[in-house]
């Protein structure tokens, strides 16, 4: 048993009393600072050299895709622009496969078209869960079509880190820059398995 | 009186070359056999499953100096390995982290890359420590003119390791070793509190080196 007993009576004389307050103060402007600290994703992919195949494709993203926000109420309150983070992976990820992408449709009979949707994506706390960890799940629909078929393809991503003793912003950071590069490996996998093969 | 000198010299010679045991396996053991090609080893934290649970990097940093410290393993940096692999060595389920079977190793596009990597094998890790009650006392105070701790207190630990052994030519799990030791970690006070840590973690890497470097020299 550890008992940690602090003589605090003598702080009762006035000049210590005022050290007391600036140190307060101090924690106070330390903590306020350090929770508004911004949520940094990375999205830095590794980049393996690879034989790219010869195809072009249209990549259709809705204006919905592109636009999508997280809410979550933490507080202080979540907002993730998770819109712009699968956009800029599935850009990443099709353009490290395919040898052209188009982001318009080049024409109406044209018909190797990707189409990305999100289903779900979820982040949880601790304190939400129980649990001693922060987790992120994403779930994702892919609809692949070829000159003469279509397949839709679905995975799912999750991810979960430690609870950490310092504040919860870096870590969110991290949980999420995680799954995104999950999300890139699945993804790329289901691309590299349907048009790989054709 | 020198022939009864000469007679304790050549006891104590016999006495220490007796007991050295095998002196060709401990050499290897020391001295692995030199390859013109060394082994080229990866070490994995496995953050499957919720029975290892430790977030401390300590058994793989401890294996990864101990075998770079010899001649013949080159132990190639965890995260550079799954970026080399990336997209197909990823931690993959809906629910858990669970990390890729061996039968990963009979997908032509994993073998490609790592051929390309020259990897021999993959080594996943996992440790746990579990600590028992605190037990002892410490006080600390402080005031005005000074202070200090006074006390002592003791927590026994248990760490176990686990060490699963890929063969990337033979598409295979070579072994399994488990090792659990254990340990205690102390706190003395007389003014200024004197930690001393419990070396169960490091009994246990050594163990595992051990282990390991047996495993790889047999097959």
């Amino acid at each position: 048993m550890v008992v940690l007993s602090l003589d605090l009576t003598r702080f009762a004389d006035s000049q210590l009393m005022k050290k007391k307050k600036f140190l307060v103060i101090l924690v106070l402007i330390q903590t306020i600072s350090c929770k508004n600290e911004p949520l940094t994703i990375s999205l830095a992919l590794p980049h393996q050299p690879i034989d790219k195949i010869d195809r072009r494709i249209f990549l259709d993203l809705s204006t919905k895709f592109k636009n999508q926000l997280y809410n979550h109420p933490y507080n202080p309150p979540l907002t993730i622009p998770i819109g712009l983070l699968q956009t800029e992976i599935i850009l990443k990820v099709t353009k490290k496969i395919f040898s052209k992408v188009y982001l318009e449709k080049p024409s109406n009979q044209f018909k190797t078209t990707l189409t990305p949707k999100l289903i779900k994506f979820e982040i949880s706390r601790p304190e939400e869960t129980g649990l001693n960890y922060y987790e992120c799940r994403i779930q994702y629909m892919v609809l692949m079509q070829n000159l003469d078929d279509i397949k839709n393809s679905s995975f799912s991503v999750y991810t979960r880190i430690a609870k950490p003793s310092g504040y919860q912003r870096s870590v969110l950071s991290k949980l999420i820059s995680s799954c995104t590069r999950k999300v890139a490996s699945k993804l790329e996998i289901s691309i590299l398995s349907y048009y790989g093969r054709k | 009186m020198a022939e009864n000198k000469l007679y304790v010299i050549l006891s104590v010679v016999i006495f220490i070359t007796g007991c050295a045991g095998n002196p060709n396996y401990e050499k290897a053991i020391a001295n692995p056999k030199i390859d013109s090609n060394p082994i080229r080893i990866v070490l994995l934290k496995k953050t499957a499953m919720g029975i290892f649970n430790n977030d401390s990097n300590f058994v793989i940093n401890c294996l990864s100096k101990k075998f770079n410290s010899g001649n013949n393993i080159v132990v190639i940096d965890e995260m550079m390995f799954r970026n080399d692999m990336f997209p197909f060595f990823e931690a993959d389920e809906a629910t858990k982290n669970i990390e890729p079977s061996i039968t990963i190793l009979n997908d032509e596009r994993f073998i490609k890359r790592i051929k390309q990597a020259d990897v021999d094998y993959l080594i996943w890790l996992s440790e746990k420590t579990d600590y028992s009650d605190k037990v002892g006392a410490m006080s600390c105070s402080l005031g005005l003119y000074g202070g200090g701790c006074f006390g002592y207190t003791a927590q026994e630990d248990e760490t176990r390791v686990e060490a699963e052994v890929w063969s990337v030519s033979k598409k295979l799990v070579f072994n399994r070793d488990s090792v659990t030791t254990k340990g205690k970690s102390q706190l003395l006070a007389f003014v200024i509190p004197i930690p001393i840590p419990s070396d169960s973690q490091s009994k246990s890497c050594e163990l595992l080196h051990t282990s390991i470097l047996k495993t790889l020299l047999i097959n």
